[in-house]
């Protein structure tokens, strides 16, 4: 375009005039004029500004004749001097009013100007680890540990601050989404090319999006049909035969609405016994996962709009290797196993309105619905729940005097109604009800106060009134303060309440024979006297940016505490007994983070993280103990590296992590017979992940890669693996990978 | 419409004085971060001024204020105070003075050592 405008003014010679016009949009068929349109010569050699009325004149020294005609949020206009019209209509642009400026940025970075504690990983970063889901989005951040929950269900889970993942408020575009049932399999409805990016943000977080966070908020963005690629194909096939599928296509439908239709499917229908225990090391599965986006985005009148449906099947099978599903009376199966059939139903509609004029006056209106089946067999042992929720949040923004000052202020409700059901096949064991209703209603307000220099803070309260908790409130506050010009200060301090969905947090235990037990005061007691979880979080960071061997890097430093007022303690100390109660004494976890960065070239970036956590709670007739399978330290290293693109469009990545996990306290197994006992404590893991891609071109690029290289295996994963239906069956004590080395492929494909 | 209506009604309701607050952009003329950084701390520090955001890209200004406190000339004038020419008033040659050599905004040079490829906005006024 501006090389033929170029060109028009390279072949011509008139006489100089001066160069008059307006500028207008058209709103509603009247004409608007722009003011403060940018109105310069094609080749740069001047310019001016449109006025109030929209007019302008622009002197012609050098008989140009082509012009540019600019302005932010709208779409630029190349014109010539010898149009006959001299109105000119700017259409909006229908990018967003964003300024893309492009520098080599991480893509993973820790905000310096932001009063919490957050980390921005892009959908960059998230190309480092391609497998598969939201829980293996971490492996390369090392404030996440990712780990299996035990030895059967192949199922991953994360800890943040030393506590595990129902600690973190985990939301999707600021909708908390994982949660209730979602808590045993959630994550891995996400899949990971769906994900634009995540916020993780460590400590209590901000009150808007509820009173639920106890460790952290983890929010993920997911791809807008707006932006999205066109069209983008993912498959992925590893060496145990898992398969995957993601197709994304958006449209445009007109220039107010998109359209994006996101798919994924994974199967695996084979499923080998690589550690020899008799068990499949993976369920066999699959997984079909639709989600259907419609976004609303108009500028003029500054209202923006999601509509969002997404359906989940996912089916999976596990257990022993004979083990065959679908026998009709459970009881007559010789072999263990199980199967866990979901089906989700969701809905979102967000509606947002910005003031064009006064951009700092925005109103948000969220409204969610999911529904949730689950039914789950373990053995003789089987798992129903059915959940509906709501979820509905009417936000406000605004400031006061000016934009150094914010609010925010709104109301939201949460409507979550479960049926849910433990029932065995074989009569000795208890059976459970635990169907209810949670209903809460809640206000809240935020105060930000930011100076544009050193000080940044921010002050939230909310009042909630919940049917099962009565009427409580979260205190919220994070600080920034920037003491030097390249080290920042950050401290924050929160409280947070939480009704723990007591089976679906803690599915594991299924993967055992151990018996549920509730009591209160060491007397057998059903679940209703089960208290919220609540606690105190106090967080210190401080943030270092410094040239070393003149490359950037920057150290952070990050201490947090999280104290247990209350919870429902999950005590695993005697085999074959589960006990849950609420806690007496003390529980809290100490969580020390080093990490630095440091950009060794300007395609090299490496990332060293020190970890120490310590994480203690009061158990009734075991005394103080650690906190079990939370390993107290981790070092993490990660070499990232992404060569330049030569002449034909190709280049070359790699990404190398290396992972040491410290000793984890096993929960004791002394009680058993003697062929039953294993070490009190675990081994030491050294585990290294890395991945290799090669872009071929823009829209084309093939990955490799290797998880666990150093090929580790837990002995012993399942203990009584040969007698799973015996008293002391138990699949949870897992510290580390059960199976060795995995090898992956891939490939991806883009129509920008 | 009607929601829009609806919605402006909402914070007509929250908001007594919105009759005297404008929305403009203006033209600003500035170099870098510091720049930006100049400008948007100072302005919003006066009275009757909201929100003030500069963009470097294409060197505009937008600005929230209240008529009742400050007119748009008054803002011009202080903006060529502190030293940052716009389109209607220059700043005096004491006050660009005393801007950082970073920000020397009528320098072609300084203009190019920060990879932009354009003129002051006051290029041709200059040259008559």
């Amino acid at each position: 375009m501006r090389l033929i405008a170029l060109l028009l003014f390279l072949s011509n010679f008139t006489f100089s005039q001066d160069l008059k016009g307006k500028v207008l949009e058209l709103i509603d068929n009247n004409e608007v004029p722009i003011v403060g349109a940018n109105i310069f010569w094609i080749d740069n050699s001047g310019g001016t500004v449109s006025d109030i009325d929209g007019n302008f004149t622009l002197s012609n020294p050098n008989n140009l004749k082509s012009y540019i005609v600019s302005f932010v949020g709208y779409k630029n206009d190349t014109l010539k001097t010898n149009s006959l019209n001299s109105k000119i209509f700017l259409a909006p642009d229908s990018q967003l009013d964003e300024v893309s400026l492009k520098y080599n940025s991480k893509s993973s970075s820790v905000s310096l100007l932001s009063s919490a504690n957050i980390i921005n990983i892009s959908s960059e970063e998230l190309l480092k680890a391609a497998c598969c889901n939201l829980a293996e989005s971490f492996e390369t951040t090392p404030s996440i540990d990712v780990n299996f929950s035990d030895a059967i269900s192949g199922r991953k889970q994360i800890n943040m601050l030393g506590l595990s993942s129902p600690n973190i408020l985990m939301s999707i575009e600021n909708i908390p989404s994982i949660r209730g049932a979602l808590q045993s399999y959630g994550l891995t409805y996400i899949p990971g090319t769906w994900i634009e990016s995540l916020q993780v943000a460590k400590g209590s977080g901000s009150v808007v999006n509820g009173y639920e966070s106890v460790s952290g908020q983890i929010n993920t963005e997911l791809r807008k049909p707006l932006t999205d690629d066109k069209f983008f194909l993912n498959l992925f096939a590893n060496a145990m035969e898992r398969l995957e599928l993601n197709a994304h296509h958006t449209s445009n439908l007109n220039n107010k609405l998109d359209h994006g239709l996101y798919f994924h499917a994974n199967k695996k229908a084979t499923s080998a016994d690589n550690n020899n225990d008799g068990f499949r090391d993976n369920p066999t599965a699959k997984q079909l996962n639709i989600l259907n986006r419609l976004q609303y985005t108009n500028l003029e009148k500054g209202l923006v709009g999601f509509f969002d449906f997404n359906y989940i099947f996912d089916e999976r099978v596990y257990g022993e290797n004979e083990y065959i599903d679908g026998i009709i009376f459970p009881e007559n199966q010789n072999y263990w196993g199980g199967k866990t059939d979901s089906e989700i139903i969701k809905t979102n509609f967000k509606f947002g309105y910005v003031d064009p004029l006064i951009t700092y006056r925005s109103l948000g209106l969220q409204f969610a619905y999911t529904g949730i089946d689950i039914g789950s067999s373990f053995g003789y042992r089987n798992h129903d729940t059915k959940q509906t929720s709501i979820y509905s949040n009417l936000v406000y923004n605004s400031i006061i005097g000016d934009t150094r000052s914010k609010i925010k202020t709104g109301i939201s409700l949460t409507y979550d109604e479960y049926d849910e059901f433990i029932f065995n096949n074989n009569l000795s064991l208890n059976n459970f009800d635990i169907s209810r209703t949670e209903r809460s209603i809640g206000a809240y307000f935020e105060y930000n106060y930011d100076d544009l220099d050193k000080v940044n803070l921010s002050a939230g309260l909310r009042f909630d009134n919940h049917n099962k908790i009565g009427n409580f409130i979260s205190p919220r506050f994070h600080m920034k303060y920037r003491v030097f010009p390249k080290s920042t200060v950050k401290f924050s301090f929160g409280k947070a309440t939480r009704v723990a969905n007591i089976f679906s947090e803690n599915q594991k235990l299924f993967y055992s024979s151990r018996e549920i037990i509730f009591t209160e005061n060491s007397t057998p007691t059903d679940f209703s006297t089960m208290k919220a979880d609540q606690a105190w979080n106090y967080g210190l960071s401080i943030i270092n940016s410094f040239k070393l061997f003149n490359r950037e890097s920057q150290l952070i430093l990050d201490y947090y505490i999280t104290d247990f007022q209350n919870k429902v303690v999950a005590d695993w100390e005697t085999p074959s007994q589960i006990n849950f109660y609420n806690l007496t004494g003390k529980s809290y976890s100490n969580s020390f983070q080093a990490q630095l960065s440091y950009t060794l070239s300007n395609s090299i970036d490496l990332l060293f993280a020190y970890k120490n956590t310590v994480a203690e709670t009061d158990y009734i007739s075991h005394g103080r103990l650690k906190n079990p399978l939370t390993p107290s330290d981790r070092l993490f290293f990660n070499l990232s590296y992404n060569g330049s693109v030569n002449k034909k469009g190709r280049s070359w990545k790699y990404d190398f992590t290396f992972n040491h996990i410290g000793e984890q306290r096993i929960p004791s197994t002394q009680d058993n017979p003697e062929q039953y006992r294993i070490p009190s404590i675990s081994e030491k893991l050294n585990l290294i992940n890395t991945q290799i891609t090669r872009v071929f071109s823009e829209s084309f690029q093939l990955y490799l890669g290797v998880e666990n290289l150093t090929n580790y295996k837990q002995e012993n994963a399942i203990i009584s693996s040969e007698d799973p239906f015996g008293d002391y069956f138990d699949a949870t004590y897992v510290y580390g990978p059960i199976f060795g080395r995995m090898t992956y492929v891939g490939l991806r494909y883009y129509i920008k | 419409m009607k929601l829009n209506i609806l919605l402006s009604l909402l914070f007509l309701f929250s908001f007594k004085s919105i009759s005297q607050t404008k929305s403009t952009v203006i033209i600003v003329d500035g170099v870098c971060m510091m720049c930006e950084n100049r400008i948007e701390k100072q302005a919003i520090d006066i009275k009757g001024i909201k929100l003030a955001d500069w963009n470097l890209e294409n060197r505009t200004l937008k600005l929230v204020y209240n008529e009742k406190h400050i007119s748009i000339n008054e803002i011009h004038k202080f903006l060529a105070s502190i030293g940052h020419d716009t389109k209607k008033e220059t700043a005096s040659d004491e006050a660009y003075a005393l801007l950082d050599p970073c920000c020397k905004y009528r320098d072609l040079q300084v203009i190019r050592d920060h990879g932009l490829d354009r003129e002051p906005i006051n290029y041709s006024n200059k040259k008559e």
